[in-house]
């Protein structure tokens, strides 16, 4: 056990030491762009030059880069956002609400992309050369190669436009009718908002999927191969059996691996999704704060998201030192 | 050991490099060639291939192949439900102008249109409301048309009315510059006069030249016409006001006054701005350096308010061109000065004050009386860079901007009372060519129209978000456009008409309250055109627009692919074959690029970059490199050990002849199948991008055909445009992808026995 706690405060050390990296990649790229907050203030209505100069020295951006820097680190490191450029709130109340909706969308896609991908991928490559086998790559090779937001848009034209079953927009509405519930009761809640997220998620879980089965598929294919497998089944082990227990736990070990790529497409994903959907999560606020130069709100958004896969990654390297414990050595 | 650094230190030369990669590929394709049967899925292969062939084919002889040009815009016959009517003018004359001629009686109705020729004849064609012959509609009805001789290469040409209308034609004769003056009106309905009253000598050949027309008003006496001419010194100045019932036989009467600047040039045209007829009138002069206000003195009765005369007085105040004590350099030419004016055009009192702004987008406004900074401001264009202001623009809610980029043609408005871009910075709009007309405010609809010089012509809405555009019929407009005037249609059918001349010769004119009907479904159209997929809203055809699409897509991909799969081969040769410190460095920031949210990260980047083609690619190329670099450093590792590089080692090989020479051939299959899955992602990220609104606006992408179907709000109606370039994405990505598993195959020999 004493390797695997080695093995976890060195994999925290590395992902803390990235995060620092990413955060001053951040901080570059903000300070390389183009436009200035203080251009942004000059178009504000019936505003004078000392109210612009108050601003400029509340956002810091009189003081040397360096300080600004530090005073930068120190605030993403203890998730002080500060105020928006565009409207008056602090960052972290926008987020606030923003965080939960856009880690549901895309968080359960891509758990459920997993569960169903990991035992799609192996059942179809147990029947390889089959019906399903055929039909099923298929698919996931087109899907694989679809731009989200155009199936998005074909999904809302269809289920949402043409055939009314879903919603448009938006993530609740209070005027919903649902099987004549009460309006603002937590079942209420609970089915309006799974009605409204239905749409985006199952775009990005049918992308999500395509890309997991794909992998286990190749995955499972090499472990069949394997002397274990014959002779689990040369034993009368049950099919089931050799197939999940032998084949898909061994064959589950590259599909893990690749579990941050997956996470990274998801939130890729999520993002264009969030915009196509009129999904108000941090996705769409991202997109919004990039045009509308709001530095605070793109910065912190983008911070987040990185640390969501960075956290991801790091979940995904101890589940796999968990499947696989040569890796902990 | 000197002569080891020496050669370490030599990069092997291109003819060396250049063999090895031929008889690398040669091996490798000799690989593909023999296992291309074996299996199943290298079918799969050959049929991306033939697909990724077929979209090259296309993309080669898209001109050839597509049903029409690139530039192809449905004529507005197909795309716009509106009463028109066309005219035949003689080959013969150059056409310069289309003027609307409105009546002073019956508030400003149209009715004479005229078309202007550079040798000076001009067609007058009557118009009047009633059933329009070509539509059967309650329309516009054009007589035939009087021929009358005006003055040739007029360089100003206005027409204006009190209670009686006048016609302005300037032209340079020998002894000088000479402004025509004509009582203008339409004895009957099919007979129209141009009664010479005056002619002016200007002495001067002028370069500027701005008219203000506080004109119709039940109150004549506030009624005042102010021209004012310049070249770099002088100045004439011609003010008019309407006759009094005191001043029998006369239409009405001009005051001229003329200034001479000698401490200074005139740089720009200079404006008389008026609160009120009779109060703080001021003739603004933009000089090279700073403006110059003098005041307007009016010599008038106070017992009937009737002017006697207007002199120019001193100066009344003068600012530098500078914003918080920093000096810009302004728009200079025509249009250098602007203000908003309240009400209609024709009753524009109450001025406050002029406009001045800088080529780089600073604007100012300066009050009329004091001369103080009412606001100042900093023009941002959303998602637009490197943009040059050109002109400046009078409109009643707005100032209006007239810009360029590289490529684009700009219009903005900016909010009278803060300067900046009305409505959250969006109140602009892009064109795809640079507009040659003033932005003309549409009385009573809310509109402005314009022309480019493509010889397309504009509708924006209040916001200027562009509601229709299309191109005149006869092979687009050689006039910039005009607005000519409003006629009151039965059955309260708009009646507001912009007028051009063809390339064909024909007077065309339009109401502009007509229906876009645009996007159009596939099918045959009234001008005879078939459109197999239909058109966009703009009357773009989708086929066409999808084949020439493909260029693009398949420059993007490939370039974006190769860049990138060059970059992390290099990285990957590199750390597999230094073990240790580099490999440890270069692998580190590997994991650091593959941890990262790329998609989000390349947002932030094409915001940064600025929307084109080319920032795509290299921020496609930076982001992607890292899953290469991994599989390719493995792949060294095992090459490293085998006995050929040993072999090398010992016959004396350099490390960069090792790596290149000996290794990277090796190494090669692998890039070439990398670069497949990249051509694939990068086609779909570029789609991804310029959906968001960060694409590249100058180029045809499938991308940023989806993104204007979203942006012009047709997603969700318009399936002839929303499924084409989205099945073209799918299909070119997969090919190369189907591609890429079949290389795979080959490569990885492993794969081959399933």
């Amino acid at each position: 056990m004493a390797g695997m706690s080695r093995y976890i405060v060195a994999r925290s050390i590395q992902t803390f030491v990235t995060l620092l990296i990413i955060l001053t990649l951040i901080f570059i790229m903000f300070e390389s762009l183009p436009a200035k907050p203080q251009d942004l203030l000059r178009t504000a209505p019936n505003i004078t030059q000392a109210q612009i100069d108050a601003m400029t020295t509340l956002y810091g951006y009189d003081r040397p880069i360096l300080e600004r820097y530090g005073k930068y680190m120190f605030n993403m490191l203890t998730f002080d956002f500060g105020i928006s450029f565009s409207r008056a709130e602090e960052v972290s109340n926008i987020l606030e609400d923003r965080i939960p909706r856009t880690l549901l969308l895309f968080g359960s896609a891509t758990i459920l992309a997993y569960l169903i991908g990991i035992y799609l991928g192996a059942l179809i490559a147990w029947r390889r050369g089959g019906i399903l086998d055929g039909s099923t790559v298929v698919v996931s090779l087109v899907f694989y190669n679809m731009p989200s937001f155009w199936i998005g848009l074909i999904f809302l034209v269809v289920f949402a436009s043409q055939l009314d079953w879903f919603p448009l927009t938006g993530w609740y509405d209070e005027t919903d009718v649902i099987f004549g519930l009460e309006p603002g009761t937590l079942l209420f809640k609970i089915l309006d908002i799974a009605w409204h997220m239905f749409l985006p998620m199952l775009v990005l879980l049918l992308l999500s999927l395509a890309g997991t089965v794909l992998l286990m598929r190749t995955a499972m294919l090499d472990v069949i191969g394997e002397n274990y497998m014959i002779t689990a089944k040369a034993i009368g082990l049950p099919e089931r059996k050799v197939l999940f227990k032998h084949g898909a736990r061994n064959a589950m070990l590259p599909v893990v691996t690749s579990f941050i790529i997956a996470f990274v497409f998801a939130i890729g994903g999520a993002v264009v999704l969030e915009n196509v959907f009129s999904f108000p999560g941090m996705g769409a606020l991202y997109i919004q704060a990039l045009f509308q130069l709001d530095f605070p709100v793109a910065e912190a958004t983008l911070y987040i998201i990185t640390l969501m896969v960075l956290l991801g990654n790091f979940a995904a390297d101890l589940l796999y030192s968990y499947l696989d414990p040569r890796v902990r050595m | 050991m000197t002569e080891k650094e020496e050669s370490t230190s030599k990069t092997p030369d291109a003819g060396e490099f250049q063999v090895a990669g031929l008889r690398a590929f040669k091996k490798f394709w000799r690989g593909i060639a023999g296992t291309w049967k074996l299996d199943r899925q290298s079918k799969t292969g050959l049929v991306g291939m033939a697909i990724v062939l077929g979209f090259f084919i296309v993309a080669v002889f898209a001109p050839w192949l597509a049903p029409y040009d690139k530039d192809f815009k449905a004529p507005s016959i197909d795309t716009f439900i509106a009463d028109y009517a066309s005219e035949n003018l003689t080959a013969e004359a150059n056409w310069t102008r289309v003027l609307g001629l409105t009546s002073p009686q019956r508030d400003h109705s149209l009715e004479r249109v005229m078309a202007y020729s550079q040798e000076g004849t001009a067609l007058v064609f009557p118009v009047s409301e009633g059933v329009n012959e070509i539509t059967g509609q309650p329309g516009i009805i054009v007589d035939s048309p009087r021929t009358i001789q005006l003055p040739a290469n007029a360089s100003y040409i206005s027409h204006v009315h009190f209670s009686t209308t006048f016609l302005f034609v300037m032209n340079m004769t020998e002894d000088g510059a000479m402004l025509y003056e004509y009582n203008s009106y339409l004895p009957t309905t099919t007979h129209s006069m141009f009664e010479l009253v005056e002619r002016h000598n200007l002495s001067f050949e002028p370069k500027y030249n701005s008219n203000l027309w506080n004109g119709f008003s039940f109150v004549v006496q506030s009624a005042r016409l102010a021209i004012v001419f310049a070249d770099d010194h002088n100045l004439w100045m011609l003010n008019k006001r309407p006759s009094t019932i005191f001043e029998p036989g006369k239409s009405a009467v001009n005051f001229i006054n003329t200034l001479a600047i000698d401490d200074a040039t005139i740089i720009g045209n200079p404006v008389v701005v008026d609160g009120d007829f009779d109060n703080g009138s001021m003739l603004i002069v933009p000089t090279d350096i700073g403006l110059r206000a003098y005041t307007l003195n009016l010599n008038m009765s106070l017992l009937t308010g009737t002017v006697y005369n207007i002199t120019i007085g001193d100066i009344a105040w003068t600012r530098n061109y500078t914003i918080d004590d920093e000096p810009f350099e302004p728009v200079t030419g025509n249009n250098m000065l602007a203000f908003p004016y309240p009400y209609m055009p024709t009753t524009a009192l109450g001025k406050e004050y002029v406009v001045v702004a800088s080529k780089e987008g600073e604007v100012v406004a300066y009050d009329r009386v004091t001369g103080n900074t009412t606001w100042s401001s900093k023009l941002l264009l959303t998602g637009i860079r490197d943009f040059e202001i050109t002109s400046i623009h009078s409109s009643p809610d707005f100032i209006i901007i007239v810009g360029t980029t590289d490529t684009r043609g700009i219009v903005a408005g900016l909010d009278k009372k803060t300067g900046r871009v009305g409505e959250n910075n969006t109140m602009f709009a892009t064109v795809d060519a640079y507009l040659n007309s003033e932005p003309a405010y549409v009385i009573g609809q809310l509109m402005y129209v314009f022309s480019t010089t493509k010889g397309d012509i504009y509708l924006a809405n209040s916001l200027l978000k562009v509601n229709a555009t299309f191109a005149a019929p006869g092979g687009g407009a050689v006039t910039p456009v005009a607005f000519l005037g409003n006629i009151y249609i039965e059955m309260s059918r708009g009646g507001n008409y912009f007028g051009v001349v063809t390339a064909e010769d024909q007077l065309f004119m339009e109401t502009l309250t007509g229906v876009n009907i645009a996007p159009l479904p596939p099918g045959r159209y009234p001008s005879g055109n078939y459109y197999p997929l239909g058109t966009d809203w703009e009357g773009q055809c989708i086929l066409t627009q999808v084949m020439f699409g493909t260029r693009a897509e398949l420059l993007v991909g490939i370039t974006a692919a190769f860049v990138s799969v060059v970059i992390g081969t290099i990285v990957g040769l590199v750390a597999g074959f230094y073990p240790g410190l580099v490999d440890d460095l270069l692998m580190r920031t590997t994991d650091v690029m593959l941890s990262l949210p790329y998609l989000v990260i390349m947002l932030l980047f094409a915001a940064a970059f600025g929307p084109s083609l080319m920032n795509i690619v290299i921020i496609f190329a930076i982001l992607s490199w890292a899953g290469i670099a991994r599989v390719i450093r493995s792949v060294t590792l095992t090459i490293k050990e085998r006995a050929f590089v040993d072999a090398a080692i010992v016959s004396g090989a350099s490390d960069s002849r090792l790596i290149f020479r000996h290794i990277g051939p090796n190494v090669l299959p692998f890039t070439f199948l990398y670069m497949t899955f990249m051509i694939s992602g990068a086609i779909v990220t570029e789609a991804i991008l310029a959906f968001l609104g960060f694409g590249d606006p100058t180029n045809i992408t499938w991308g940023m055909m989806l993104q204007f179907l979203q942006i012009s709000g047709h997603s969700l109606s318009a399936p002839w445009w929303l499924l084409p370039p989205g099945i073209a994405i799918t299909l070119l990505s997969l090919a190369f992808y189907l591609i890429g598993r079949a290389f795979d195959e080959v490569v990885n020999p492993r794969l081959r026995k399933r």
